[in-house]
C-alpha cells in the first residue's frame, strides 16, 4: 500500500510540473465560462426589455427564452470542460494509478460491461441507462482486477406521467478473481432494516427473492449486512470468520454502503459514491495537493481491497 | 353461526401456517444434516489411504491412528444419529488435526506427493465441513428456537418434536487462522 507521504513526493515530482499548465486552461476556461454567462444574462435582459414592450403577453416568451440561455451555456460548459477534463484525467488520473502500481493500466473511456455488471447479481433491477468511465485493469499482488465507475438508472414515471430517471447504482464497481469455483450465487447487501427492527428484520427478509436468507454466526457482520444464497453451505464456505471481520474493517475504512457477491470464480464488489468520480472541478484550483489526495483515496479504495481481504493470499485452489 | 365459521376458519389457517413452518425448519435440519453426512462420509473415506501412507513413518503416534480408525470404523457400523455424529466428528476432527500438525515433524512424510495430495484433500474437507456444521447449527438453532418459543411449542410437543443438538465448534475453528502461519509451515 502507498503511503500518504509517498504520494506527496511523487505528486510534486511528477504531477505538479504538468498540473501548472493544467491551472493555466482552467483559468481561462473559467473566465471563459463567465463571460459567456455575463454575456447571456446581458442578453437575456434586453430581450426580456423588448419583448415585455412588444407582445401583449409576454410570459411564455420569456420562459422561453431563459430557457435558451441556459441551453446555450450548458452547451458551450459541457464543450469547454469535457476537453479539459480529458486533459486533466492523462496527466493526473493516468498517473496516479502508475503510482499505485502493480500492473494496472487506465482507460478514460473505458468501463466495467453491463454484462458483467449483470452477472454479479447485485442489482436485479431492469436497466434503461448504463454510463460509466474510468476503468482500470491489471493484477494487484498477484490477482486480476478491473473496476470503473458505473452509473446504471432506471426510467420511472411520475404523478402526472412524467419521465425521470433514478439511479440504481453509482460508484466504483470492483471485479477480481477469487481463486475458486462457486456452484452457487452468495450475495451481501447493506442491512438497513436489522438496526430498526432487529431479529424480527429476519423474517421479513426470508420472503426476499434474492435467494435463501443466511444466518451468520457473527452478530456485528448481521448488523451490517444481509446475506443471501443459492447455497447456505457454501455462504459459509465463502463468508469465514476472518472475511467477514475483514469485510467489516473495510466498510469501516471507505465509510460508505458495500455490496459484494460470489459468482463464478469472481468477487464483486460495489462501493456506493453520490458524486461522479475522477471528474475535476473547473471553479476549484487544480494544483491543490488536497484534490489529488482524494483521488488517491479512491483508487486506493479499490487496490486495498485486494491486501484487506486477503484475496492474494490463495487459501483455496482451483485444482 | 357466521363469527363462529370465520373464527374457526383463522384458526385451521393459522394451524397450518404454524404446522408447515415446524416442518419446514425440520426438514432444513434434515437437508443441511444429509450434507454435513456426504462430507463426513468423503472424510472417512480418507482415512484408509491416510493411514496406510503415514503409519509406517509415524511410529510414535500409532495410538492415535488406531483411534481414528477406530472412530470410523464406529461411524461406518450402521445407523449412527445425528447426536453420536456430531461427537464421532468432534473427535475425529482434533485427532486428524494432531495427526497433520505431527506430519510436520517427519521431513520425508512432507517431502511425499502423495502425502502432500491427502493433507490438500484433508484440508479442503475441513473447510467444508466447518461451513456445513456452522449451516447445521444455525438450523438446529432456528429448529430449538421453533419448538421451544410460544405458539409454535403447543403443536411442537403434539407432533412429538424435540430438541437437537449442534455440532460443537473446536477451539481452532473458533479463532481465526493465523493466515501467516500457515503459509510459514
Amino acid at each position: 500500500m502507498k503511503t500518504l507521504s509517498s504520494l506527496q513526493d511523487f505528486f510534486y515530482e511528477n504531477i505538479y510540473p504538468d498540473l501548472e499548465f493544467l491551472e493555466q486552461k482552467r483559468l481561462k476556461i473559467y473566465a471563459s465560462l463567465k463571460k459567456t454567462a455575463i454575456v447571456l444574462l446581458v442578453l437575456t435582459c434586453v430581450a426580456f426589455y423588448l419583448l415585455s414592450h412588444i407582445v401583449p403577453e409576454p410570459t411564455t416568451l420569456l420562459v422561453l427564452c431563459s430557457f435558451l440561455s441556459l441551453g446555450i451555456f450548458g452547451f458551450v460548459y459541457k464543450m469547454k470542460v469535457s476537453g479539459y477534463a480529458f486533459l486533466f484525467k492523462d496527466q493526473v488520473i493516468e498517473k496516479l494509478v502508475e503510482f499505485i502500481g502493480g500492473t494496472l493500466s487506465y482507460n478514460k473511456m473505458g468501463l466495467i460491461s453491463e454484462r458483467e455488471y449483470r452477472k454479479s447479481y447485485l442489482f436485479p433491477q431492469k436497466v434503461d441507462r448504463y454510463t460509466g468511465d474510468d476503468l482500470v485493469v491489471g493484477q494487484v499482488d498477484g490477482v486480476d482486477v478491473r473496476f470503473s465507475e458505473v452509473h446504471s438508472e432506471i426510467k420511472k414515471k411520475g404523478n402526472k406521467g412524467k419521465e425521470y430517471w433514478q439511479t440504481i447504482f453509482r460508484g466504483l464497481f470492483f471485479i477480481a478473481d477469487f481463486n475458486k469455483n462457486f456452484k452457487g450465487k452468495t450475495v451481501v447487501l447493506p442491512d438497513n432494516s436489522e438496526k430498526f427492527f432487529g431479529s424480527l428484520s429476519h423474517f421479513f427478509q426470508s420472503f426476499s427473492p434474492r435467494g435463501e436468507l443466511v444466518k451468520l454466526d457473527n452478530q456485528e457482520f448481521e448488523n451490517e449486512f444481509v446475506v443471501y444464497s443459492s447455497d447456505q453451505i457454501e455462504a459459509r464456505y465463502i463468508l469465514s470468520h476472518s472475511l467477514m471481520d475483514s469485510i467489516l474493517k473495510y466498510k469501516k475504512l471507505v465509510k460508505k454502503n458495500l455490496s459484494i457477491s460470489f459468482v463464478g470464480s469472481n468477487i464483486y464488489i460495489a462501493i456506493g459514491f453520490k458524486q461522479k468520480l475522477f471528474e475535476p472541478k473547473i471553479y476549484k484550483k487544480v494544483t491543490s495537493f488536497d484534490e489529488v489526495r482524494y483521488y488517491f483515496e479512491v483508487l486506493s479504495f479499490a487496490v486495498d481491497i485486494v491486501k484487506h481481504l486477503n484475496l492474494d493470499r490463495k487459501i483455496w485452489s482451483k485444482r | 353461526m357466521q363469527s363462529l365459521l370465520i373464527t374457526l376458519v383463522i384458526i385451521v389457517l393459522i394451524m397450518t401456517f404454524l404446522y408447515n413452518f415446524l416442518i419446514s425448519k425440520k426438514n432444513q435440519v434434515e437437508n443441511i444434516y444429509a450434507s454435513v453426512d456426504a462430507l463426513l462420509k468423503k472424510r472417512f473415506d480418507l482415512i484408509p489411504s491416510l493411514v496406510a501412507t503415514v503409519q509406517e513413518a509415524m511410529k510414535h503416534e500409532k495410538s492415535t491412528l488406531e483411534e481414528i480408525t477406530a472412530l470410523r470404523s464406529q461411524a461406518m457400523k450402521g445407523k449412527t444419529s445425528s447426536n453420536q455424529m456430531a461427537e464421532i466428528d468432534s473427535k475425529l476432527s482434533s485427532l486428524l488435526g494432531s495427526i497433520m500438525v505431527a506430519v510436520e515433524d517427519y521431513p520425508e512424510l512432507k517431502a511425499n506427493e502423495n502425502t502432500l495430495n491427502l493433507q490438500h484433500s484433508l484440508n479442503e474437507i475441513e473447510e467444508q465441513l466447518s461451513a456445513a456444521r456452522r449451516a447445521y447449527n444455525q438450523s438446529v438453532t432456528d429448529y430449538n428456537n421453533a419448538i421451544e418459543m410460544f405458539p409454535t411449542s403447543i403443536l411442537a410437543n403434539y407432533m412429538r418434536y424435540s430438541r437437537k443438538q449442534v455440532f460443537s465448534i473446536t477451539k481452532s475453528e473458533r479463532k481465526n487462522p493465523n493466515v501467516k502461519e500457515l503459509f510459514n509451515k
